[in-house]
């Protein structure tokens, strides 16, 4: 059993996979906030991105037989997150909302930080906004390792795992993706 | 490297693809080390938001109300519920048709006495009228009176 790079999680190759399913809602709650979290930054819309996570649990306890515990349960929901991001973002009905609404980015809801001065947290607030409107801006692919990296905090190695791209593809859109992100920063600053 | 670090250079620096001797100016040139850290604190600003949004959502609505499918996934199921209770429906007649024992006629003989049998047959053709009749007429006046 080795242990991989995923920092936060103990993630690890597991010999038996067949015991991470035994007890699937534990499964399930220790993994909902990751995959939520990678799914609202991707969707921008929280009640979107909890009706895939949903979906991503659904189908990963659906094909659990399939899990061969070559990577780690983490690496194998968010691969299964990444293709309802991709399946969903390249629907009919998708596009049309985003061209109806002519906005992709939203607005990050404000929250209270009773730690820091209002001008502070004006600050701060304005800064995470930027990064959000930023993100909004890049390619599908470009956000999608973007977030896995910085996020995620998955390395290289294990995006291009979950996204089935190879690790020098993964690092060309993350240099692409950072030096979008820096652009855009730069221009709302 | 006496000049600053490009943008290029700068998001190499982010990634970790950079050379040795970007590397080594972005720690000690302080104007780039500086943008270094801004972006790193952006992003982790950025992080610490979504995550403070999804930590709301987790405490208001828990995992325990999520654990079943969405709606889209459910919808063959519940097709198929509607279509296996229609068949039911349709096929639940017949089933029961068939299934239901036929009931003995009521005047049909279970006696095996001899005796018991000449009786039954005697009263039967001593009726005026057919047994099912008869509750009718009590109700008339007696004409032979």
């Amino acid at each position: 059993m080795r242990s991989a790079t995923t920092s936060g999680f103990v993630a690890l190759h597991v010999e038996n996979p067949a015991v991470e399913f035994e007890n699937f809602d534990r499964l399930v709650e220790q993994y909902r906030p990751r995959v939520l979290r990678f799914l609202f930054a991707s969707l921008r819309d929280m009640d979107l991105a909890e009706s895939l996570a949903q979906d991503c649990f659904w189908n990963a306890y659906k094909s659990r037989s399939t899990f061969r515990g070559d990577c780690s349960v983490n690496t194998w929901l968010m691969r299964i997150a990444v293709n309802l991001v991709r399946n969903h973002t390249q629907s009919r009905r998708f596009q049309f909302w985003k061209k109806i609404q002519n906005t992709d980015n939203g607005e990050m809801r404000e929250w209270p930080d009773h730690s820091v001065s209002p001008e502070e947290s004006a600050s701060i607030r304005q800064q995470v906004q930027s990064v959000w409107d930023a993100t909004g801006s890049l390619s599908n692919r470009q956000r999608t390792v973007f977030l896995l990296r910085y996020l995620e905090d998955l390395d290289i190695s294990e995006i291009a795992q979950t996204t089935g791209l190879t690790e020098n593809s993964v690092k060309v859109h993350l240099f692409r993706a950072v030096r979008g992100i820096r652009k855009r920063l730069g221009a709302s600053q | 490297m006496n000049r600053h670090l490009s943008e290029d250079q700068i998001a190499r620096c982010i990634v970790g693809e950079a050379d040795s001797a970007e590397a080594q100016h972005a720690r000690e040139c302080v104007e780039c080390s500086a943008d270094l850290d801004r972006f790193s604190r952006s992003v982790a600003l950025f992080r610490s938001g979504i995550q403070k949004q999804i930590n709301a959502r987790i405490t208001l609505v828990p995992t325990s109300a999520v654990s079943k499918p969405s709606g889209a996934d459910t919808q063959t199921p519940r097709w198929v519920l509607v279509a296996a209770a229609a068949v039911v429906l349709v096929v639940l007649p017949f089933v029961r048709a068939g299934n239901k024992p036929e009931a003995p006629p009521e005047d049909a003989f279970t006696e095996t006495d001899p005796d018991a049998v000449m009786n039954r047959i005697n009263l039967d053709l001593g009726r005026t009228v057919p047994a099912p009749m008869e509750p009718l007429m009590l109700g008339l006046p007696d004409l032979n009176r």
